[in-house]
This record gives structure tokens, sequence and C-alpha cells, in this order.
């Protein structure tokens, strides 16, 4: 489930970063910085899922971990797509909540 | 797609297109058949179960379970000569032997209650057998031939597929751009090149994963060279070395040496306790999967596999035993990398590891790569649709082309939901004592095929769509229903048990039954009008989309509207 939160938030990162998901969203053009910020943001937490995922497999191994990871990542992705189209305001706050959700579960 | 890059490199990827387009065609309708029989396959387990409603409410297994299987079949029959059991599990309650006697021939199947090793009758089926074997080989009958020739198409098929996914990604220049974007209401061409796009690079690495394992799986019937280089024999190759070396073993450990005709000896009944003992102290707490006994030479041999449900690699590890002194003789738990590789690829391809979770996922995916299949058949048509009506106000008439593809579209894609839910209910339906049970089953899913063809040639439009989708619908709707009727296995008496293993079947089928209903319903011809006439309106004021408008009468486009 980890890595799942950890991927949405990063997918969300990465859709707001984008032009049209952006002004979906917020209802206005982002800066370019902005932009690039969010963009910046969605990588860090995909790349974060990954070592997680790889560095920390819990009660399974890592090969397993990893192939896992995979699943959640598309599995993360298909989830961002839907609310990005049938929900685009509440993307941002969703991708809040799985961020703030993982790192909870990850500082706990 | 206007042209912007520079000519060279449109060439390469208008060759690209090319490619895709036609590689994707030829074959995709195999493929689609291919996808969505192996999706089902990940519930092949569960399949067989609801299938067999005999098999419902087994008792645990005892720890001893293994060794009253081995006395109830020679109990059953004392010539057994050769023998495999898969112990139960989480997934399946029975106990399943395959074995044969003197006679020799195919193996005959033997089901058994874990606890008092009684075989239990079960109704001829196939079962989720089916879904798997169509998926690798087309097989057509419970003992099918022409599987190995299907096994070849199946291959060139899945090369095709890969060839698709890979030219797809240069063709669709546009998915990392547009990769959350999916716009349902935009509706015609657009709608389903995003359909078709999303649904492709979402789940891109599964699909990629799942083509390329498949392919590597019959490596050694697809490219027999290589091993004909590496193990020379003097007949030709010496592919049983291969093999046994593939299995950690060596060749005389796997082959029965004996002369063709000559009788085996029948199989002792071995004190099966001290080789499991030894195999747990081996393997710790890994479960074991199953065991299996045949002669070799003049000894009988044991061995005994861990279960493959706690790794990736496919090929668990065994350990195999002297039967008459329980002496260990070899442990195969191939290492060398070149294996493990191969072997993971194979696992990931089986996914046996996974759990519910996981295997619902898998499953999803699967249906997801369906769609991408499903929607690329439909947009070709959708696509040479609109620019023929680009050219001419009016709707021309279909070319013949058009036509077929617009016809195979609905009898194939439509069809299989439809073939899939009568199986199931033949399953329920046809009498016990049939001759042939398990082949009438199959009678009934390629008959529903065959209905839903000739429902495509007579009206390849909305109406085809709409009907074929709304029977399917129906039918996995009345799965449970039916499954009420003729077993003790249904929802009043799954549910309140809490035996998910049997009520996630039926609700699934609800479930099934009612999405087919609903896209039938959106698909329903009168809706086609409301739908064009709103995506008319909505273009007029969309000055910058490219899509235009689709008719009222344009066939072969189940769902252009929102």
């Amino acid at each position: 489930m980890f890595e799942f939160f950890l991927c949405f938030a990063g997918w969300s990162g990465l859709a707001l970063g984008m032009d049209r998901h952006h002004q979906d969203a917020w209802n206005r053009e982002g800066g370019e910085r902005q932009l690039r910020t969010l963009r910046r943001v969605g990588w860090a937490l995909l790349a974060l899922s990954l070592a997680h995922a790889a560095g920390w497999p819990g009660d399974s191994t890592a090969a397993l971990s990893v192939t896992w990871w995979t699943m959640a990542l598309s599995l993360a992705a298909v989830c961002a797509t839907a609310v990005a189209t049938w929900q685009p305001r509440r993307l941002p706050v969703l991708g809040l909540v799985a961020a703030a959700a993982a790192l909870l579960a990850l500082a706990l | 797609m206007k042209p912007q890059a520079a000519p060279e490199r449109e060439g390469f990827r208008q060759a690209m297109a090319w490619l895709h387009t036609w590689s994707g065609l030829i074959l995709g309708w195999l493929l689609f058949a291919i996808f969505f029989t192996g999706t089902l396959s990940f519930f092949k387990t569960e399949f067989n179960l609801w299938m067999r409603p005999e098999l419902h409410a087994l008792p645990p297994a005892s720890a001893d379970v293994a060794e009253r299987a081995q006395q109830a079949l020679h109990r059953k029959s004392p010539d057994v000569t050769q023998w495999f059991m898969r112990l139960p599990d989480e997934r399946q309650p029975g106990v399943t032997i395959l074995w044969r006697g003197k006679e020799g021939g195919r193996f005959k199947t033997l089901l058994m209650n874990p606890q008092t090793g009684e075989a239990i009758e079960t109704r001829d089926t196939m079962g989720g057998e089916f879904f798997y074997r169509f998926h690798f080989e087309l097989r057509t009958a419970q003992k099918g031939r022409w599987t190995l020739e299907g096994r070849w198409v199946v291959g060139v098929a899945t090369m095709l597929m890969f060839i698709a996914l890979l030219t797809g990604v240069v063709t669709h220049r546009r998915i990392f751009k547009d990769f959350f974007t999916f716009r349902p209401t935009k509706g015609g061409q657009r709608a389903w090149l995003d359909a078709h796009n999303v649904s492709g690079v979402l789940v891109l690495p599964f699909y990629l994963m799942i083509t390329f394992s498949g392919l590597m799986i019959f490596h050694s019937m697809y490219m027999p060279s290589g091993i004909a280089a590496a193990y020379p024999g003097p007949k030709g190759t010496d592919s049983q070395t291969y093999f046994a070396e593939m299995q950690g073993d060596t060749a005389s450990g796997r082959s029965a040496r004996r002369a063709p005709g000559e009788a085996a000896p029948a199989l002792p009944l071995t004190d099966l306790a001290p080789l499991l003992a030894s195999a747990h102290r081996t393997w710790g707490d890994a479960r074991i999967g199953g065991l299996s006994a045949r002669r070799d030479g003049d000894r009988a041999v044991i061995e005994v596999t861990r279960h493959d449900g706690d790794r990736l690699q496919y090929g668990p590890a065994r350990m195999r035993f002297d039967a008459a002194t329980g002496e260990t003789l070899a442990r195969m738990d191939p290492d060398s990398p070149a294996l493990r590789t191969y072997r993971v690829i194979y696992g990931l391809h089986l996914a046996r590891f996974a759990g519910p979770g996981m295997r619902w996922g898998l499953f999803g995916f699967g249906v997801l790569g369906s769609l991408m299949i499903a929607t690329g058949m439909v947009l070709w048509s959708v696509k040479r649709r609109q620019q023929a009506q680009r050219k001419g106000a009016a709707a021309p008439p279909l070319k013949r082309g058009e036509r077929l593809v617009a016809s195979l579209n609905v009898a194939l894609l439509g069809g299989l939901p439809l073939a899939t839910g009568v199986f199931l209910a033949s399953n329920r339906l046809l009498p016990l004592d049939l001759e042939g049970r398990a082949d009438a089953e199959l009678a009934c899913f390629f008959g529903a095929w065959g209905l839903a063809l000739l429902i495509g040639i007579v009206r390849p439009d909305r109406w085809g769509w709409s009907v074929l989708l709304g029977l399917a619908g129906a039918v996995f709707a009345a799965l449970p229903v039916l499954n009420a009727f003729t077993t003790h296995t249904h929802l009043g008496v799954t549910l309140p048990a809490g035996e998910w293993m049997w009520a996630g079947m039926d609700l699934s089928f609800l479930f099934t039954g009612a999405l087919l209903g609903w896209m039938a319903w959106r698909l329903r011809p009168a809706r086609g009008l409301q739908a064009a006439a709103a995506a008319h309106g909505r273009s007029a004021k969309d000055t910058g989309s490219t899509a235009s408008p689709s008719t009222p009468s344009t066939p072969s486009t189940p769902a252009a509207g929102a």
C-alpha cells in the first residue's frame, strides 16, 4: 500500500506539472518555475517509492517487492489518470493526502 | 497528427506507424482472444473450483495428507506405475493426483478429499484449464490435436504483439506528453485514440513483460538452433540433456529408460514421512507443493517439490529420494544466472507468486490490455470512416474491407465475452451424465462465438455491439442464479459462511454482467443519434478540435459519445 500511495502522489505531481492538467486543477496557468517544481517533486516521490521497495522489502524478498512496486506504479498511474479525467480539481488534494499518508507511515 | 519533424524522422515514424497498424490489425483479433483468455487464466484455479462444485466444503488438510492420498491411490489402483500429487493449498482445497498404471497411456486424474482420501467424483469439465490451454495453444477440444501448431500460431502473434508495442511507442509519439490525458467526452476518433493511448501507456511495463516472457517460455520451440549447437547428440539434438539441465538435473535422472512396450512393475507403498521431514530440514519453513513417484530403472524414486507460491522463480526446488531406502539421491535447485533469469521470466508470466491483491491487479492489467487491443481495432475503423466523411458531406457506403473489419470487430471482440458466459452457463446446464461432457461445454463456447460471427456479419454497427454485449451481460448476470438453482455453492450459502473463494466468483460474474449491461445500454442504437447531436454541438464551440463528430449512421463506432 505504501508504494502505491507514494506512486500516486508522484504521478499527481507529474500531472500537475503539465500545462493542461495544471489548468484543469486550478483553473489558471502555472508559471514555468512552478510547473518544473511540481514535476521534480513528482519524480522524486517516484524515485523514493522505488528506493523504498528495493531497500526495505519488509517480510518478502527484494525481487518480489520490486515486482509489487512495478504493479503499484501502473495502478497508481491508472488512478491518477482517472482522477485527472473525472475529478481534476481533487487531484492536488488527493496527491497531498497520499504523500502525507505515505510519509507518515514511513515515519512511524 | 501533422508532420512537424524533419523529413527523415517522419519517414521512420511513418514506417513504424504502418508496421504498428498492420501488425496490430492482422492478428489483432487473435491477440485479443489470447490476451483475454490469458487474463482469465490468472484465476485458473478458481475457475477450476467453480466449475466443479462437488469440491465445495472439503475439510482442511491434515499433516499426513500426502500419505493418506498415497494409500488411497494404491487401494484404488494397486498397479500404479507413476503418479504426480499436488497437495492442497489456500487456493485449492482438494488433492489432485495424476497417475497411470501398467498399461501406460494418458495420465488419469483423481481428485481426493484431503482428510479421508476418498475420491471425489466431479462433473466432466475442462474448467479453467480451457482458458489456459486456449491462451497458449488455441486448444479447441479437451484432448485437442494441432496443439503444437497452435503454439506456433500463438508464438507468431506474440511476436507481432511485441512489435506492435515497440512501434506503438514510436507511432503514438504524444503518449508521454498526453500521459494522463483521457477525453471521453470529445467523441469520435479523439476519444478512441485517447483510450488506446492511455490503456497502452499506463500499463506498458506489464505488457512488455507479459509479451516478452510469453515468447521466452517456448524458446526451445521457436529457436532450436542454439540448443542444437550446444547439445549435439548422436541423433541430432540431445534435447533430453538440455531440458534435464534446465531442471538442474542429469539426463539419466529424468528419463525412465524403458524399452517401449515393456510393462513397468508397480510402485511400492512408500513411507513418505521421513522424506518430507528431510525436505523440510533442507528448505526451512517453505511449504511442500507436491510429490511424484516413478520407476527409474530397477529403482522406485520419489521426488518432493517445494511450493512455488513464495518466490518469483518458476520451476521450484526439488529433492529426489530412493523410495525403498529413503536415501537422498539428488537436490535440484539450479542456480546459474542464466537459468535463474529464465525461470524468473517464466515465473513472472505465470504469476504463481501473486497473492489475491496482486492477482486482481494483474487481472485488471490484463483487462486493460484487452481493451487496448480492442480500442486499437475499433480505431482503425473509426479513423477510416472519418477520413471518408471529411471528403464528402454525406456518409458514403462502407468499403468492402472496412465492412469486413467492422464485422470482425463486432463478432470477435464482442462475441468473446458472450462465449465465455455461455461456456460457464453450460457447465451448470448440461446434464451431468452426458457423454463427452467436457467437449460439449467447449462446443457451447465455440457455438456462441459462431453466433456472434453471424450477428457481426449481418449487423456490423451499434445494433450488433449492443445486442451482443447485452446478451453477454444477461448471461453473466444469470450465472449466480443458475448456480443457486443447480448447486449448493450459491451466494446464499457461501456468503454467510464467508467462503470468499466461492462467493467471489459469483460476485464477479454479477459485476461483469452489470458492466456489460451498462456498455450495451450506452451503445444502444437510439443513443447514437443523441451522442452525435451532442458531439456536434460541442465541436461547434470547440474550435481547436481536430476530431470531427460522428454521424448517426457511423458503423462500428460503439461509444462515440460521452
